[in-house]
């Protein structure tokens, strides 16, 4: 075959956006074969050693990788030689517009690999399987999922990246297998995730049927072509067969409420660092996409003109919204386990979310309104894998995950109580800490909206999520009394020292909630900035003129010095 | 009075599927097994059939004429064997006919295909599934040796809340279908019509949208091959310039250049997801203490 046979060759730059991508999907598979290769003969504790902190070393190199384009963006002038793209070019689309390569997939795929390299150093401090080297190697494939989840413009790659990421969840749930209710949580998650993925295949492709195309730019200028911008769902019943099923399929990976049931037994179930990844990083990439494909998407089909309580999805996903928060703090108010209440509490997080996401949609200022819910979704995420620590040094120590298992903690490490009382006053919202920050910001631009259009029903909503803010308080101070109102009980293993692999997530959760309060606005204008692609992928100008629209495509031929 | 939407159904419609949706899941029902595993008598199974077909055959009348006589006799013929071998797919006794069923559902999915235009993706369903899949679950339902029905053969647990759910979820897409439907006669309204047209955008649509000016450049690519038969995909293209293709060319090549291009990150992430779910398989198949070459015991 002559060369002539393959028409385009990806082009340096198109690399380059999935660098840290494949460096984590080659890098599990190197950690497979040292696995079954050089540490064939090794006890379980030495590879659990040796292979966390190669795979942690991975996770360095992608981030490294991941962080260059950010730098580069914040001042182009530093980086002269190393990645000479003039960051006054547009942002692009790479691969056929099937992937997207801008400031919101570079501060994503960074963000989600800080997680990552938190949940791998977490593996490390309890043993809870024997199969190290597919544990290691799935958590860096869901990732990868994870990372091009977030980046997908396409509705064929958003599903295959959703599936590659819930499929290796699913299995890195169900690993312990010395525990049974790892499998059944495993088996739950599978389910009721095989079902729902099905639902959402099925939403994905009556979209293409009514749109003629799975590119998420192409779904939007067929939807609004013909000038009417908004139209709703009225009398449209196919599309609104497509909006429900899709829906199922985000409200499963979100975990809102008519699709929760699988969050509290898989989150059991799992080993603690597994759950600070479901809780985390698949919910990070989750909002990700939804926003591009409700808010972009299919964002004229989100009501009529005048009214949002009519026919379209921002009424369904306002009822969603207020149920799931309600339903997620009430039922965690019951819990005695602390990862059940951790699992509830994320569902109510989750419905907090989509507030901020029913603003971007309705809001005059979208991209703010977008901004707020990528800022909360980072505050949330790195304050919750701080407690899933803590979920893993209960378990490591006690065996179990009771909140009673943190009695007189306040006593035996007071430095760690201390962080833990600020990871949950974080987690409830308040005043000095990322938390309440970003509930604020999210709520405020929920409440900034120059247009009357669905200002009731966002109205409504804040004032829905700020009762249930305070209800949420109740079950996180449980867990402030248990440490210091409660005495260590007699005849039981106290916790013992927490070490770094545990320490090291609490403590950095408990400064990012800290830092985030105290300078919220770096991270926030950052997040915002990265926002406006999530609302305009893939182009800064309106595609007025073919030389701006072949700017947009055609990648910057400039020289690439390859990293080596 | 509620205001009905133009392209509301008819209520003789609207009544016939609610009367075809309920015998069929009360149908359904009766023909499930005992949640507790006991015998059902012989008269419910036959209530259960008679209901259940009573149900197709509304749904049946549903149907329109075909619209060429030896393409529709080919639809129908193809459409319900695959019905028909996925029902006896789920109600075989024995795994190996099963399998067998499955074979026959998934050649006449292919001979679908085949009525599309969709040539290669026939051969390649032809190829994988009936050639490589069924052998594959034979060889495991053999070495598996497999007595008698399972548990979950003989009992089924919730039936009610599982018809429920299931003709909940058929009743939502024949409403949908019905809502969209052009009725028989061609007497539809004038509205209707017009609706159907604007639910239900073609590529080529989006490709008037898109035209030269607007829209970026590589999706306008990938929408032009995406309205071109198979047959006519030009693994030769110059993105720049698309050319009226040369019928000359292999198509499957076309074929492949388009996926390997266009569709690229799909291809590749497809083999991902592949990968990963064998390696998780495995991963999880395993016993409880996987099989290691330890230094205590000596191994070859």
């Amino acid at each position: 075959m002559s060369p002539t046979l393959i028409p385009n060759m990806p082009s340096p730059h198109e690399l380059l956006a999935l660098l840290p991508a494949m460096i984590l999907a080659v890098w599990g598979l190197v950690v497979l074969i040292v696995d079954f290769g050089v540490l064939r003969r090794s006890s379980s504790d030495r590879r659990q050693n040796f292979l966390g902190i190669l795979t942690l070393f991975g996770v360095l190199v992608a981030m490294a990788c991941s962080v260059v384009p950010i730098l580069h963006r914040a001042s182009p002038d530093q980086f002269p030689g190393v990645l000479n793209v003039n960051s006054s070019e547009p942002d692009l689309l790479v691969f056929f517009g099937t992937i997207a390569s801008d400031s919101l997939t570079e501060w994503v795929n960074f963000i989600l690999l800080g997680l990552l390299a938190l949940t791998v150093g977490l593996s490390l401090s309890y043993h809870f399987t024997d199969q190290w080297g597919e544990y290691f190697a799935l958590i860096l494939w869901a990732s990868v999922g994870m990372m091009l989840l977030a980046a997908s413009e396409e509705l064929l790659t958003l599903f295959l990246t959703l599936e590659t990421m819930t499929i290796c969840l699913y299995l890195a749930t169900a690993i312990e297998k010395d525990r049974k209710r790892s499998a059944e949580g495993g088996l739950k998650y599978f389910v009721y995730g095989s079902v729902s993925s099905a639902m959402f295949l099925f939403g994905l492709s009556l979209v293409y049927g009514l749109t003629g195309s799975t590119r998420l730019e192409a779904i939007q200028v067929a939807l609004s072509g013909s000038g009417t911008v908004l139209t709703g769902l009225e009398g449209n019943v196919a599309a609104a067969a497509a909006v429900l099923l899709v829906l199922v399929g985000f409200g499963f990976k979100i975990a809102a409420v008519p699709f929760h049931q699988w969050a509290p037994d898989a989150y059991e179930g799992a080993p603690a660092p597994v759950t600070a990844w479901v809780a985390t990083g698949s919910k990070i990439a989750s909002f990700v996409a939804l926003i591009k494909v409700l808010v972009y998407g299919l964002g004229t089909w989100s009501s009529e003109p005048g009214t949002v309580t009519g026919p379209g999805w921002i009424g369904i996903v306002a009822v969603i919204s207020a149920v799931t928060m309600t339903y997620g703090n009430f039922a965690a108010l019951a819990q005695k386990n602390f990862k059940r209440m951790l699992a509830y509490s994320s569902i109510a997080h989750a419905g907090y979310m989509l507030v901020g996401v029913l603003a971007a949609s309705v809001s005059t200022h979208p991209n703010e309104a977008a901004g707020t819910v990528l800022f909360y979704l980072v505050v949330y995420s790195f304050t919750n894998v701080g407690a899933f620590a803590v979920a893993a040094w209960i378990v490591r120590d006690r065996g179990t995950d009771e909140i009673a298992d943190l009695n007189g903690l306040g006593h035996t490490y007071p430095g760690m109580a201390v962080c833990i009382v600020l990871l949950m006053l974080s987690l409830i919202g308040m005043p000095p800490l990322g938390g309440f920050f970003a509930k604020i910001a999210m709520f405020a631009e929920a409440m900034n909206n120059e247009s009357s259009r669905g200002q009731v029903v966002l109205t409504w909503l804040v004032a829905i999520g700020l009762f249930n803010s305070v209800v949420s308080a109740f079950y996180y101070v449980r867990v402030l009394k248990a440490m210091f109102l409660r005495d260590v009980p007699e005849g039981v293993q106290p916790l013992g020292q927490p070490g770094r692999a545990i320490s090291i997530p609490i403590v950095l959760g408990t400064l990012v909630a800290l830092g985030t309060g105290i300078y919220p606005s770096i991270l926030q204008s950052n997040m915002q900035g990265a926002a406006v692609h999530m609302l305009h992928p893939g182009k800064l100008e309106t595609k007025t003129t073919s030389s701006s629209a072949l700017q947009l495509v055609v990648p910057a031929q400039v020289a690439l010095t390859p990293k080596s | 009075m509620i205001e009905m939407p133009d392209n509301f159904p008819a209520i003789s419609d609207l009544f016939r599927a609610i009367l075809a949706i309920v015998c069929g899941a009360i149908g359904t029902y009766l023909l499930l097994p005992h949640p507790h595993g006991r015998i059902k008598a012989r008269n419910v199974h036959i209530l259960g059939v008679g209901l259940t077909a009573l149900g197709l055959v509304l749904l049946a009348s549903f149907w329109n004429a075909p619209a060429s006589l030896i393409s529709g006799f080919f639809f129908y013929l193809f459409g319900l064997s695959a019905l028909g071998g996925a029902v006896l797919t789920v109600t075989s006794r024995n795994p190996v006919y099963s399998a067998l069923w499955f074979a026959a559902v998934v050649l006449s999915t292919a001979g679908l295909f085949l009525l599309a235009g969709a040539q290669f993706l026939a051969a390649g369903t032809i190829i994988v599934y009936a050639g490589a899949i069924i052998v594959t679950f034979l060889f495991v339902i053999m070495l598996a040796q497999m007595e008698g029905k399972a548990r979950y053969d003989r009992s089924s647990r919730s039936p009610a809340a599982a018809t429920f759910t299931s003709y909940l979820l058929l009743w939502s897409l024949v409403f949908a279908v019905l809502c969209l439907r052009v009725p028989v006669g061609g007497v539809s309204p004038a509205t209707n019509q017009a609706s159907l047209a604007n639910r239900l955008r073609p590529t080529t649509y989006l490709l008037d949208i898109y035209g030269g000016q607007m829209g970026s450049r590589s999706i306008n690519s990938v929408l032009r091959e995406s309205v071109r038969p198979t047959a006519l995909l030009d693994p030769r293209k110059d993105r720049s310039k698309v050319a009226d293709a040369d019928p000359t060319i292999p198509h499957v090549a076309g074929l492949g250049a388009t996926m390997f291009t266009d569709h690229l990150i799909t291809v590749e992430l497809s083999g991902i997801l592949l990968f990963v779910a064998l390696v998780g398989a495995i991963a999880i198949a395993q016993p409880k203490k996987p099989i290691r070459p330890t230094i205590a015991t000596p191994s070859a």
